[in-house]
């Protein structure tokens, strides 16, 4: 281990400040939507679900084929794992497009929070073929109740309430009267009465059911997504270690009653995330010029560590991605106040990038210099719109302005790509196969695997190009930093973008 | 049917209808047969529901289903009901809230003398079938439901909150057979 030269000031910062930033559940801050391009049999399609504010919700599918022989798709929600993955609902056909024929639309019902998966069946001329995509079903907010739907249900409340008190008041006085007989003054005092405790009566049942109301609405933003902020903290030695966030989680354990589970048992079993248990994302604030991708290791007595490389003093905003065991991803974040750091030499996948320019103050750049040649971004010169499914292509070039021919998997991708808005208020961390986490896509091809007996291709029986593409749309308008990330000439490499999103 | 959660649910709701009607009609079984036509039309639900073929449209499916999963089996209240019907004519002159007490009791002591066994049975192999169908499963349910892992649920953890639960669910029985016995008076009041 090397140890980190550290003034007596800066051993005062050694302790993390942690703030908390924007909820974040799914493997993705502020990016809640799923862009997924993969092979149904045959047919590659771009697969993009709008997912719902609330759970149970309506979830928007847009799926594109890349071949125009594609005559019918049908969706299915099942659960990633374990029980509800094995049998599936009535699947629920797309709509195609009569003006563009490659172009479906469709919506499904998610039932259920966290891990799901979206199975995906196509017809077309080369036959049948079938998708699987996870899909984290999270609560974004508790929606309110519509203002007229609202107005109408307030103003049957009230009728019911008025014709409570009439009918009980009747019930009690003219009904027992023979026709034609009148209350005498003892009755009428007495129907005085009756009408005074029906109105109590009346009243404490809708005082009763504003409670149970309440109570469910506060029992619901409980599952409405929690930022789990890691606590961190740096040794003298320039080792990092980090600790579940504390507190009950959003997850809810069915087995228990009402029971919610704190954010250590969330996170006890976790998968492999093509080949690390957790990716660490530390960018400096607020410029975004420092960023490195790191993978801690588990510590039996903590959480994570890691022995941070040399970096600059100055704030750094923290994202850290898991998969649980049931393929769940989550992001955790944090912020920590760092010194300048002399530290450990990168090993393994982890790398280090650095960049002159503020994404707050830059514009859009199509160009950016890696350590052996310069990776270009292939786009339109068109504005680029948020809420919009693109597919963000780079490409990579030699030190002579060739295309490179040496791109390697770089953990078993042909790329990672991290973007990240000017404010921190979106962050995600997306693939070529799109921006689903990979240890959870495994758990779904598998599952599709078992139930179609179909093999599934994996990357190292793919050759790669010098051109990455990542299937993504971006959230929200704003100024956003692009981290492209490949191994080229046997080297990690990082291209840095900045772009505009237009609303 | 092993909670008395169970009981005060039951003696909330059941005693104040079948009493009311009771008192309204002064038929000798009147309870009994409010409490029969109950069983009878639940039933027939159950039954008749199955025969037709249905799948789910919602996901995820946690049990595959090829046909509407019916009704529970019903509850066993005809007892409970013949009870009552053999016990009004002897207390009926008396003052309403003794003949609330003894009907709320009589209720209550039928419920749990046959409910009680009956929910052991249909935890046992020999009750999924066609007729109890406590082998059919809703495609809701997971399989930590304890209607899927069929285990009763122990709503009151120790002996003293059961007893409590149990105390409450006679307290309930009494009052709603008070209110049932106003309720049949009112019907039989009602002039117009």
């Amino acid at each position: 281990m090397y140890a980190v030269s550290l003034t007596p000031m800066r051993k005062t910062l050694l302790l993390a400040i942690l703030l908390l930033l924007p909820p974040s559940l799914c493997a993705h801050v502020g990016s809640p939507d799923t862009f997924f391009e993969g092979d149904a049999g045959p047919y590659r399609l771009f697969v993009t679900v709008r997912m719902p504010e609330a759970i149970p919700g309506v979830a928007e599918v847009e799926i594109r084929s890349e071949s125009g022989d594609v005559t019918a798709i049908r969706l299915l929600p099942l659960r990633l794992t374990g029980a509800g993955s094995e049998y599936a609902p009535k699947p629920e056909p797309m709509e195609q497009s009569i003006k563009d024929p490659q172009f479906f639309s469709g919506r499904i019902w998610l039932m259920e929070f966290h891990a799901l998966q979206l199975r995906v069946e196509v017809e077309g001329g080369r036959g049948v073929g079938t998708l699987a995509a996870p899909l984290m079903a999270e609560a974004q907010r508790t929606l309110r109740m519509n203002k007229q739907l609202g107005s109408l249900l307030f103003s049957f409340m009230i009728f019911l309430a008025v014709t409570f008190v009439l009918i009980l008041r009747a019930a009690l006085g003219e009904a027992r009267l023979q026709p034609g007989e009148a209350y005498d003054t003892q009755s009428a005092g007495k129907l005085r009465w009756v009408t005074g405790a029906g109105v109590l009566f009346v009243m404490a049942i809708i005082y009763l059911g504003n409670t149970w109301w309440s109570a469910e609405a506060s029992g619901y933003s409980l599952r409405v997504m929690k930022p789990p902020t890691f606590r961190a903290v740096l040794a003298p030695t320039g080792r990092l270690s980090l600790f579940p966030p504390e507190g009950q989680s959003s997850v809810h354990a069915r087995l228990r009653s009402g029971g919610w589970l704190s954010w250590s048992e969330v996170l006890k079993d976790l998968r492999p995330d093509h080949g690390h248990l957790m990716h660490l994302f530390l960018v400096r604030m607020p410029t975004w010029d420092y960023f490195c991708h790191l993978h801690p290791e588990s510590d039996p007595k903590g959480f994570f560590e890691q022995n941070l490389p040399s970096l600059p003093s100055g704030r750094y905003q923290m994202f850290s991605d898991v998969v649980t065991d049931t393929g769940l991803a989550i992001t955790m974040v944090g912020q920590i106040d760092l010194p300048e750091l002399s530290g450990t030499p990168l090993r393994g996948d982890d790398s280090v990038a650095a960049t002159l320019s503020n994404p707050a103050a830059a514009g859009t750049q199509a160009v950016s210099a890696l350590q052996d040649g310069r990776m270009k971004w292939i786009r339109d010169p068109a504005p680029l719109r948020a809420r919009t499914a693109l597919r963000l292509r780079f490409q990579v070039e030699d030190g002579e302005g060739k295309p490179a021919l040496d791109l390697e998997p770089y953990m078993g991708m042909a790329g990672h790509l991290i973007i990240l808005r000017s404010d921190g208020g979106v962050f995600a961390h997306v693939h070529p196969t799109g921006s689903v986490a990979m240890a959870s896509l495994e758990l779904a091809e598998k599952s599709l695997a078992s139930a179609t007996m179909q093999n599934m291709p994996s990357m190292a029986q793919q050759s790669l190009s010098s051109e990455v593409a990542f299937p993504y749309g971006f959230p929200q308008p704003g100024r956003y930093r692009l981290f492209v990330q490949v191994k080229h000439a046997g080297k990690i490499q990082t291209g840095v973008f900045d772009t505009i999103i237009e609303p | 049917m092993h909670s008395a959660i169970f009981y005060r649910t039951v003696s909330i709701g059941v005693p104040i209808v079948l009493i009311a009607a009771a008192q309204a009609s002064e038929k000798r079984w009147a309870a009994t047969t409010i409490a029969g036509v109950y069983t009878v039309a639940w039933l027939a639900v159950r039954l008749i529901l199955r025969l037709f073929p249905a799948e789910p449209k919602l996901g995820p499916v946690y049990n595959q289903v090829t046909h509407y999963v019916g009704l529970f089996f019903p509850l066993l209240i005809i007892p409970a009901a013949i009870g009552l019907d053999l016990v009004r004519p002897w207390i009926r002159d008396r003052r309403k809230w003794l003949q609330a007490g003894v009907l709320g009791a009589v209720f209550l002591g039928v419920m749990v003398a046959v409910q009680w066994p009956f929910g052991t049975f249909l935890m046992l192999p020999a009750s999924r079938n066609w007729f109890f169908g406590t082998g059919e499963l809703s495609y809701l349910w997971p399989p930590e439901s304890r209607l899927v892992r069929n285990v009763f649920y122990a709503y009151e953890p120790t002996r003293a909150a059961f007893t409590l639960g149990m105390g409450i669910a006679l307290a309930c029985a009494i009052l709603s057979a008070r209110l049932g016995l106003a309720w049949g008076k009112w019907m039989r009041d009602v002039r117009r």
